[in-house]
């Protein structure tokens, strides 16, 4: 009994101890278990990379002040900025009113990190650049003591008169002080050049709101991509500066190939098509100091480039600024193979420049006030509600109907989709929840889409006769699914221009714009532009064929987001006058076409843009960009729908999911019905994975997921986005609402609500 | 006689659809050779958008075609920007560190890549730090070439040995000793690859004994080294600098132990991995037929086995345990400096969750490259499949292919699961798009056995009838009655007269010289059979033995059958003209078409058989091969004596002869071609320049 008793209440005790130590263990290894998924590595996690956005920069209570107008002179001001100038050198400096904050030029008396050319440049006015007989580059600011500086103040403007006796170039230019704007403007006319040199570029203020090192945070929006960020940091040894043409490489004159072998056995085609810059605009944002400005171009845009040193090159100072290109250097071919000599063009540019600068100040000097600031110029009038049609947020499947396949002797037309096929899937889609499709058709085309001519318009009758169009047009209205049918003008196969009646786009050394991948695998490794006049013909030609064929909605492929100019000896076209012409072409298809899709459009067509496909959702990740912003999506959520790029082709992991989500990204997907294998003959082999089969269910959670968060957001603008830790993104729409984003794997809290790891919440305005 | 309207015979001679094919194969292969000149950035409308990534991924496809495929890292972070790294020249991971032998600072640099701490070790020993490793103990031990030695530092970096040269009378008096790259054993013996050793990596014990070399490279003479061979004395011989075995550049150990190295400027072995006496048991490396780069600079290997290895310009590869290649990504920084570009890579290593980790020697940087979604799922069906978890690798594999319908090591993996399970035509079917033909092979073994077993009496009473036929057929032969021979039917008779041929070459060639069997016209079908079987057998075998049939093309094979044929008739005919031979050009053309019988008759049916053999029993078809080659290279002799009426020595004489003039014809041909092109080229830039001229000034 009492051995009994003994064991109950050892037993018991024992119990106890097991209670207690199960506990203990469990607690333990729930310890290990979140140790062992705790990422071992701070870098392993994508968001730490340059493609997210580093946490905001919080102001400083006080100002620190970096310039001073000591030895300065005012010379204009009205109730938002003060300009104060000085004799000796030019150097500006500008005083926004509310804050006080100067803004200037670097005073190179006291800095003495800069040789005697650059010191000039960095606290003037203006700097240029020129080219001597032999075609060597040459560098002048009005700070240098040799140039002639002259200047008259009439009520808000100043006239300026510098001659750079040196190199024999006077420019007259005029800068004006409007409200918070202060523009300068370069007239064509207004250059005086001498018989020795030729101006090649200039630039405005180019040091204005430089940094040197550290001395304050903030950082150079660049727009490159989708929006860069470059932050004031410490000097580091980087090869070369950033320095990109905006729009792009101008095919009529730049060279199109860069030689880079990769010694090895493996195709040499290893770099993306880098991302263009879309718009003429460049922002400092001293953060610490709750300021910045934005300089934009008012005209000249086509032959500007955005210039920006990071810290360590030429001097401590990271600086920026917009320049303007009147020559540059080309290739002249000297043999059948393309080798050739720089030689720098004869003929100046014919262009008026103009930039204006903008200040902002407290919470609008950030690209987020940036962006809300140029939303005017871009979205008069346009709501979003309109081409979406529904509540539910879009889909984009990017259907290819056709594609030409290299046979044993000769060429052929493949059949990729069939109508039946496409219908059979929308309708499968539609059931399980997917209710508003927008479908784009490519490969519709006469020959595929890669082997369609320019100048022919016709259907291909092997997937897209009489029956199966009204077929489709008719599942079309039936089920209230805009169609758009792409269409490609600019960047083509050698299967589709005549080479020989003059439609390839000539270049400044009367050789053909072509562009070329080392890689013998692919079919069409060879890419031909269209001469860019003809292009343009050739679109607006094509109108009356769309009318006529019951095509209502047009994607434009290449047309807006490529410009160049045709330098035929005896018959040019300078880039300006094409995009011009290109602006009445949009106006046409608007004036008799429904929609009009674009895929990562330049800036001047965003007005003429229904929709926008394949958006920007990285930068050009150089080392020196430290972030990427989303500052195309701020512009243009709300007004005008935007498609991410495909996401079966890398970009449908949990972060690109997220990603979309915050960026108001709508989903798409490139889709055929046959197998990729089946395609490895034709030109679009690239495509390593687009069958239907393959993607179907990714679409139907991917858009689920992107729909449950974006649709009460449809028709609304973003007023503002904040990266409150690294990793961790708010950003807040119209309506007062936020949406939080959370990539990493770590739950985070904002205004008291919990968002997991990985994932997205909506958390309502506070009424 | 007409007149013309030219005032001369206008023919209009078309060109056969053959000599068009070899035009522009010629013309296609200008081009490349022209434009191999520059290397060329893409950017085209009809390329790939990839959202993430600067740089493509690519993997191999059927035939080991490279095509794109998805993601398979992206880089996450660009380290020490701001340390100011000097030619730093190897990185290891160990622990959550990493080490790096910073070379042009004299130094190594540890950093702590959770707590961002940087150490720095051996600042007041080291000279030239080219290779770092560290063992469980955290110790570190660092390879400086300059010094002569390998240092062994602990932890915290107080210097506990010094590996210099070693003493043993083995190790050789002249034997290079600078130490460049180190790796150490879990039982602390050192494998050290030392600067200009061609005898190997050098094995050292834990004290510093030497154990001796492992594993050289072996050499391969080309056949004029060969050739030279036959006159050169054994002195001369020693004393040729080709004749050093390559020497590897760089090492690496895996988990259990074993030594992987690479070796520059060889191709289908640069990587391999050792056993303990030194034999590379990587197989594809072994046979040489491996995917690699003849410029890999460092290697490195994951928990898992793989290797990855880094090229000199920035290219990663990354492989499974067997050698296949995964993903081939990474790029050149030529203007641009961006995330995954790179200006010259000297090393890499993978840390426990597959990071990898790049360094950038000329710009002092670290690209940290973190594997996409894609790549995880990939390593999971290779982990499943090496745990010998079949089905459910087989199910990984699936979801793989759904990213990229092409992945030759999905396929790969798919076809080896279900042959374990033993669903042979599933496993043959995969193999076959992976283009894995031993593996296929294997599969169809396996089909095929259990087709014969299963079918046996039907074959067995299927034999038994066609014996009975052949026995039969030549009795009811007899009793035919014989029918005039017409001349109705004399064609097909001159073609059928390759059979005769075959059995009585030399009365052949009497009748052929008498004009009394076959005409030119005969000849010339023979000709035709013999392309139409050289086709057959070049486009028609069976998949296990063809060996790259979609890269040619019928102009090639028109190319090395019916041209060198031609060459031999006109060259035959040249030769026997100068030595007075008795064939006419007719005879000769006749003649060697008749020759060449045996190939027309016997080729087909090895085209057949290759259909249903494996390569277990390919010894048939070399059999069968070498039969055809020396039976037509008979006949042809055969023929040259018989028809020129020459003696043994004179046929030899004369084929050599042949074979002499046909080198004539092809070297002055392709001389004129180069010349001509030249000459084009220099007329095109002339008149460039002068365009140029006239139109700016």
């Amino acid at each position: 009994m009492l051995d009994l008793a003994n064991l109950s209440v050892n037993l018991k005790a024992n119990l106890k101890n097991v209670r207690a130590t199960s506990i203990v263990s469990s607690i333990l290894v729930i310890i290990f278990a979140s140790l062992i998924f705790l990422p071992s590595v701070a870098f392993s996690q994508h968001y730490t990379s340059n493609r997210f956005s580093r946490p905001d920069i919080s102001p400083n209570a006080t100002i620190k002040q970096i310039r001073d107008v000591i030895g300065h002179v005012k010379i204009l001001e009205n109730e938002y900025l003060e300009v104060w100038q000085r004799d000796s050198d030019l150097s500006i400096r500008i005083v926004d009113k509310k804050t006080g904050y100067v803004w200037g030029t670097v005073d190179t008396s006291k800095a003495n990190e800069f040789n005697q050319t650059w010191s000039g440049i960095a606290s003037s006015i203006v700097g240029i650049e020129v080219f001597d007989k032999g075609g060597i580059l040459k560098a002048s600011g009005s700070g240098a003591a040799d140039v002639l500086k002259e200047y008259k103040i009439n009520g808000n403007s100043v006239t300026y008169k510098i001659t750079f006796q040196s190199v024999g170039i006077t420019l007259t230019f005029k800068m004006s002080l409007v409200g918070n704007h202060l523009t300068f403007e370069l007239l064509s006319n207004s250059i005086v050049e001498g018989s020795e040199y030729s101006l090649a570029t200039v630039m405005f203020m180019p040091f204005l709101g430089g940094v040197r090192e550290k001395e304050i945070d903030g950082y150079i929006f660049i727009p490159d991509g989708n929006g860069a960020l470059m932050r004031f940091s410490n000097a580091a040894h980087y090869l070369a500066p950033y320095e990109r043409k905006v729009y792009g490489k101008d095919g009529g004159i730049d060279d199109m190939f860069e030689v880079n072998d990769l010694k090895a056995k493996r195709p040499n085609d290893f770099a993306v098509e880098p991302l263009q810059v879309l718009i003429s605009a460049l922002g400092i944002v001293h953060a610490e100091n709750a300021s910045g400005f934005l300089i934009t171009t008012k005209s000249g845009a086509e032959f500007s480039s955005i210039v920006t040193y990071p810290s360590g090159i030429i001097s401590k100072y990271t600086w920026g600024t917009i320049k303007f290109i009147y020559r540059q250097k080309y290739t002249q071919r000297t043999s059948r193979s393309g080798a050739g000599i720089q030689v720098p063009q004869k003929d100046k540019n014919i262009f008026d420049a103009k930039v204006e600068y903008t200040f902002f100040n407290g919470n609008d000097a950030s690209y987020v006030g940036f962006a809300n600031y140029l939303k005017a110029n871009y979205t008069k009038g346009k709501n979003e509600t309109t081409v979406v049609g529904n509540k539910d947020v879009p889909v984009m499947l990017y259907f290819i109907l056709s594609d030409i396949e290299k046979g044993i002797l000769s060429y052929k037309v493949k059949n990729v989709t069939t109508v039946d096929a496409i219908i059979d899937y929308v309708k499968q889609l539609k059931s399980a929840g997917v209710n508003n499709i927008i479908l784009f058709i490519d490969g519709w085309q006469k020959g595929g889409k890669s082997g369609y001519k320019i100048s022919e318009y016709g259907f291909e009758d092997k997937v897209f006769n009489a029956e199966q169009r009204k077929k489709l047009f008719e599942f079309s209205r039936a089920e209230n699914i805009k169609l758009y049918f792409v269409d490609a003008f600019k960047k083509v196969t050698e299967r589709q221009l005549n080479l020989r009646a003059y439609e390839v786009g000539i270049n400044l050394s009367q050789a053909p714009i072509l562009e070329e991948k080392d890689d013998k695998t692919i079919l069409f490794n060879k890419t031909y532009y269209f001469n860019a006049y003809l292009a343009i013909e050739k679109l607006t030609q094509k109108i009356a064929f769309y009318k006529k064929n019951s095509i209502e909605n047009v994607a434009l492929l290449d047309f807006a987001s490529t410009l160049y100019s045709d330098n035929r000896y005896d018959n040019s076209y300078p880039r300006d006058y094409i995009k011009n012409q290109s602006l009445k072409a949009f106006e046409k298809l608007q004036d008799n076409l429904n929609f009009v899709a674009m895929k990562a459009p330049h800036d001047y067509a965003w007005q003429y843009a229904d929709a926008i496909f394949d958006i920007p959702v990285n930068n050009g990740q150089y080392l020196f960009l430290t972030d990427t912003v989303p500052f195309l999506q701020i512009i243009l959520k709300g007004s005008v729908p935007y498609f991410a790029p495909p996401m079966n082709l890398s970009f449908y992991s949990r972060e690109d999911v997220l990603k979309c989500i915050e960026y108001g990204a709508y989903p798409s997907f490139i889709l055929t019905e046959i197998n990729n294998f089946e395609l490895k003959d034709t030109g679009i082999s690239d495509v390593y994975s687009s069958q239907f089969y393959d993607w179907k269910q990714e679409i139907i959670d991917i858009y689920k997921e992107i729909n449950s968060a974006l649709s009460r957001f449809l028709g609304q603008k973003i007023v503002d986005r904040r990266t409150l830790q690294e990793g961790f993104v708010v950003v807040k729409y119209e309506s007062g609402d936020y949406l939080c984003v959370n990539y990493t794997e770590d739950p985070k809290e904002f205004e008291n609500n919990k968002i997991a790891p990985l994932s997205w919440k909506i958390i309502e305005a506070r009424k | 006689m007409s007149i013309h309207k030219n005032g001369h015979d206008k023919k209009i001679s078309q060109p056969s659809i053959f000599l068009k094919v070899l035009n522009f194969k010629l013309e296609q292969l200008t081009l490349v050779l022209m434009l191999s000149l520059l290397m060329l950035v893409p950017s085209i409308a009809l390329s790939l958008s990839v959202a993430n990534s600067t740089f493509y991924t690519y993997t191999l496809t059927q035939d080991n075609q490279w095509k794109k495929s998805q993601d398979a890292y992206l880089v996450s972070k660009v380290l020490f920007a701001d340390l100011d790294l000097y030619y730093p020249k190897d990185i290891f991971y160990k622990g959550s560190k990493l080490y790096i032998a910073d070379s042009g600072n004299f130094r190594v640099v540890v950093y702590d890549l959770v707590s961002r701490n940087i150490q720095f070790i051996g600042q007041d020993v080291l000279f030239t730090p080219e290779g770092v490793f560290v063992d469980d103990n955290d110790n570190i031990y660092v390879a400086d070439s300059s010094a002569q030695a390998v240092y062994l530092f602990d932890a915290s970096g107080t210097l506990i040995k010094q590996y210099t040269r070693p003493n043993s009378i083995l190790f050789g008096v002249n034997t290079n000793y600078m130490p460049k790259k180190v790796v150490v054993d879990k039982r602390g013996n050192l494998y050290i690859v030392s600067e200009g050793t061609a005898e190997g990596i050098i094995q050292l014990s834990r004290e510093g004994d030497f154990l001796g070399f492992f594993g050289s490279n072996t050499v391969n003479l080309s056949l004029l080294q060969k050739f030279q061979d036959i006159f050169f004395t054994g002195e001369q011989k020693s004393r040729l600098l080709l004749r050093i075995p390559k020497p590897y550049n760089n090492l690496a150990i895996d988990t259990k132990g074993l030594i992987y190295t690479t070796t520059k400027s060889v191709s289908g072995n640069a990587i391999k991995k050792h056993n303990t006496i030194g034999t590379n048991i990587l197989t594809k490396s072994a046979k040489g037929n491996m995917v690699d780069e003849p410029n890999f600079v460092d290697i490195s290997v994951a928990n898992d086995g793989r290797i990855i290895a880094v090229t000199e310009t920035g290219l990663i590869y990354e492989y499974d345990r067997e050698g296949n290649l995964l993903f081939s990504l990474g790029g050149r920084a030529i203007s641009s400096e961006r995330n995954g570009y790179f200006t010259v890579v000297s090393g890499i290593c993978v840390d426990e969750n597959n990071n990898l980790y790049v360094l950038d020697s000329e710009r002092g940087l670290v690209h940290v490259f973190v594997p996409t979604l894609y790549t995880n799922e990939i390593h999971k069906a290779l982990i499943l499949f090496s745990d010998g978890k079949y089905s459910d690798s087989k199910q990984k594999w699936e979801e793989v292919l759904k990213y990229d319908g092409y992945s030759k090591i999905a396929h790969l993996g798919l076809g080896k699961a279900y042959f374990q399970e033993g669903d042979y035509e599933q496993a043959a079917l995969h193999f076959k798009i992976a283009d894995e033909r031993e593996e296929y092979s294997d599969a169809y073994w396996e089909i095929r056995n259990k087709f014969l077993e299963g079918n046996a009496t039907i074959f067995l009473i299927l034999f038994a009838i066609v014996y009975a036929l052949f026995e039969i057929l030549p009795i009811l032969r007899k009793n035919r009655v014989k029918k005039e021979r017409t001349n109705r039917f004399k064609l097909f008779k001159d073609v059928m007269y390759i059979f005769t041929f075959l059995r009585h070459p030399i009365d052949g060639v009497y009748y052929i010289k008498r004009k009394e069997r076959t005409t030119n016209l005969s000849a010339t079908i023979v000709y035709g059979l013999f392309f139409a079987v050289a086709v057959l057998n070049t486009f028609g075998q069976g998949y296990i033995f063809s060996q790259g049939a979609s890269n040619t093309t019928v102009g090639y094979v028109f190319l090395i059958t019916i041209l060198p044929a031609m060459l031999w008739v006109v060259s035959n005919n040249l030769v026997s003209s100068i030595t007075d031979g008795e064939g006419t050009l007719s005879q000769i053309y006749r003649v060697t078409a008749y020759a060449l019988s045996p190939f027309i008759v016997i080729q087909p049916i090895a085209t057949l058989l290759t259909h249903f053999l494996t390569l277990n029993e390919i010894f048939v078809l070399q059999f069968l091969t070498f039969l055809v080659i020396s039976w037509c290279a008979v006949n042809v002799f055969i023929v040259v004596k018989e028809l020129h009426n020459v003696s043994v020595m004179g046929t030899v004489w004369n084929i050599l002869l042949t074979i002499f003039w046909i080198i004539i014809i092809i070297f002055i041909a392709s001389l004129i071609y180069m010349l001509w092109s030249q000459f084009y080229d220099l007329i095109y830039s002339i008149i460039q320049e002068v365009i140029y001229r006239v139109r700016f000034g």
